[in-house]
């Protein structure tokens, strides 16, 4: 081959790489901003993209004496549909925030936003029809926004609402669910199921991807109100009415477990425990004109973790397992445990209980 | 020894003002550094570079999944003159196309991508001692650190041409001829980044892309096919980078972005051909064979530079002297 050719072929190859090197674009339609509830100019692309953090659906469980990459402290969201109770990890949420799951025919999708601490129950039936929920790689005020995957609608997890798309304006429809520790759930529920690491996705389910973020100050992505009353990571449980919350930190249950409280002209019952690492609250309960009261039991080690004053014992997702009015139930409040920052954002700034 | 040069130029200094590690990252990842030359000389590079990155790593060991795919292309152009026997100077430009792609399980792929100018880089360098230059340059944030998906939503900063700072970079290359085969050559460089914040990320934060070291050795050889001289080299890239830091609320000062930083190490097959007295085209792929990341990342799979150098000479040019 001659010089001169040789030079002529390598530069075609040359100018052919660098001319060529766009490519098409493919991205999802453009959406009506004008849609958003929402302020659109804080909705942030969180950087891993749509479905880029996969949810899961149908998880594989396994017994709690399997689960031997929880430890007794680790965080688990519980829930318990007639016998049936499930543990969804802190440790599987950190890598796929979203658990869509079926338990005895009841759909439901547990939601968790690492980068705010908060984990909800959201129901998957949503104007007739049966959806999933997606990561969508978005976030509002720091928090994580499924899409449900029957219409491609964008909710908020906190808001607790669709904010976008065809169903927007549509609430969340939640129901309650029971954070604490590993060692307090299978003390009360040693029959449990737990989700497997063996997710069909490849990761390290011992590693917590965010660094010292949960206990150090500092965000990630910007909120529209900065509170600083309590360091901002503190968990804290959250009770919503009216738009309002007030919040419980765990150290108010150091001497007792058991606080009746009013909240924008609600009566509440709020139960925790910073030993066992929880907190839940019920509205106020009235049987036959008696408002009942509670103490704790078993030092939340069964089942049964309340008694009333009229002899009922009572669950932690509040009903009564035994006494004269068994088969009733509480009606849990709106509440969720979250890191301190992430209430005033949705709700303005958030009571504080104070004892 | 022009082509000697030359080839130095393809080998070392690639990515040197690569941003984010678990990134495509904004890349300036021209060809600084050049060559000495006569004075009064110009030289002048175009290059194109393709940075795939599509493996995912937890530390160092590689994960089953390659859901995500993160491309970067770069056109880049650098500018060179040498004002006498000591000082030269250079300048580097690029555009720059970032890609994200994600081929989730069981859902639709989704494809997100950016197009702009990139960030500038303008070098002064000091030949100290023969083969040998020391440089201090500043990069100017003339790139797009804020644009938007097609519904209108800022993208991170990974994703953006631009990194919306002004850094600044110490650079030390050289070469030394082999005295047992005196067509081979040894080449080194090292550089250090010292990055600064862009103050207007999401338009109230603060995100400053993590410092940045790069050493590069290698060795570049010659043979011929006919008429046909090409230059093979190879060369070893050693790179750490600092986690990323931002600052998102008024409460707490800068913190540090999960994920982001860690060390590798590559190697380098390259190679050059010299077309004339003047100008020269250069190839190479880069492959990591380690890498020790923070936490989970997606990391490089493969690069691809290939480019063209060309050497202007004016009539006042003259060979520089011994140093």
């Amino acid at each position: 081959m001659s010089s001169m050719k040789f030079n002529s072929l390598i530069l075609y190859a040359i100018s052919f790489v660098v001319f060529s090197c766009g490519s098409s674009d493919p991205s999802t339609p453009a959406i009506n901003n004008d849609t958003w509830l929402i302020p659109f100019s804080e909705v942030r692309d969180g950087g891993p993209g749509k479905d880029g953090i996969p949810a899961l659906e149908n998880p594989l469980m396994i017994n709690a004496v399997e689960a031997e990459y929880l430890d007794d402290f680790d965080l688990v969201v519980g829930y318990k549909n007639g016998n049936d109770a499930r543990a969804y990890p802190h440790k599987i949420f950190d890598w796929h925030e979203i658990i869509n799951d079926d338990l005895q025919g009841r759909k439901i999708a547990i939601t968790h936003c690492p980068l705010t601490g908060t984990s909800l129950g959201w129901e998957r039936e949503y104007n007739g029809q049966t959806t999933t929920f997606g990561v969508s790689g978005l976030l509002y005020n720091t928090n994580l926004m499924p899409y449900d995957r029957t219409t491609n609608s964008t909710w908020t997890q906190i808001g607790e609402q669709c904010v976008n798309g065809e169903l927007t304006g549509t609430k969340a429809e939640t129901f309650q669910v029971f954070e604490t520790e590993w060692k307090t759930w299978k003390s009360m529920y040693p029959e449990t199921k737990v989700v497997s690491t063996n997710t069909g996705h490849s990761r390290n389910y011992g590693n917590y991807p965010y660094g010292d973020y949960r206990t150090t100050n500092g965000l990630i992505f910007s909120v529209t109100v900065d509170d600083n009353r309590l360091p901002q990571k503190e968990r804290v449980h959250g009770i919503i009415v009216n738009d309002k919350v007030k919040v419980y930190k765990f150290i108010s249950f150091t001497q007792n477990p058991v606080i009746t409280d009013t909240f924008q002209g609600k009566n509440v019952t709020v139960i925790g425990s910073p030993e066992k690492n929880f907190i839940i609250s019920f509205h106020e309960k009235i049987i036959d004109s008696t408002v009942l009261s509670f103490s704790a039991i078993n030092d939340f080690n069964s089942p049964e973790v309340l008694e009333d004053q009229l002899g009922n014992k009572w669950d932690i997702f509040g009903n009564a397992l035994s006494g004269p009015n068994q088969g009733e139930k509480l009606e849990p409040t709106n509440s969720f445990i979250g890191m301190f920052f992430s209430w005033a954002p949705f709700y303005g700034l958030p009571e504080i209980y104070n004892n | 020894m022009l082509i000697i040069f030359l080839l130095a130029q393809a080998i070392i200094c690639k990515d040197v003002l690569a941003q984010s590690c678990c990134s495509g990252g904004v890349p300036l990842s021209g060809n600084i550094g050049m060559p000495i030359s006569e004075q009064g000389t110009w030289q002048f590079s175009l290059n194109y570079d393709l940075n795939v990155l599509n493996t995912l790593k937890d530390g160092s060991n590689t994960l089953s999944d390659n859901t995500r795919k993160r491309t970067t292309h770069s056109v880049m152009g650098q500018v060179g003159y040498t004002f006498n026997n000591r000082f030269s100077v250079e300048s580097f430009f690029s555009f720059v196309r970032q890609e994200r792609k994600i081929t989730p399980k069981y859902q639709p792929t989704t494809f997100t991508a950016t197009n702009g100018i990139g960030d500038a880089l303008l070098l002064f360098k000091y030949r100290f001692i023969k083969n040998y230059q020391i440089g201090i340059g500043i990069k100017a944030p003339v790139g797009s650190s804020d644009l938007s998906n097609k519904r209108g939503l800022t993208l991170t900063a990974d994703l953006q041409p631009g990194s919306g700072a002004w850094d600044i970079v110490y650079w030390i290359g050289g070469s030394q001829v082999m005295k047992f085969r005196k067509s081979m050559t040894a080449i080194g460089s090292v550089i250090y980044r010292v990055t600064g914040n862009n103050n207007a990320y999401f338009g109230n934060q603060i995100y400053k892309f993590g410092n940045e070291i790069q050493a590069n050795l290698g060795i570049a050889d010659r043979f011929t096919i006919g008429t046909v001289v090409f230059d093979p080299s190879i060369s070893i890239k050693y790179r750490q980078v600092n986690a990323d830091r931002t600052k998102a609320d008024n409460i707490t000062g800068i913190k540090d972005v999960p994920s982001t930083g860690g060390e590798w190490i590559f190697i380098r097959p390259g190679m050059s051909y010299n077309m004339s007295p003047s100008t020269s085209l250069q190839a190479n792929i880069e492959l990591p064979i380690y890498a020790n990341l923070v936490n989970t990342q997606v990391t490089p799979t493969f690069r691809i530079n290939v480019g063209v150098n060309f050497i202007l000479k004016n009539k006042n040019s003259y060979e520089l002297n011994e140093i």
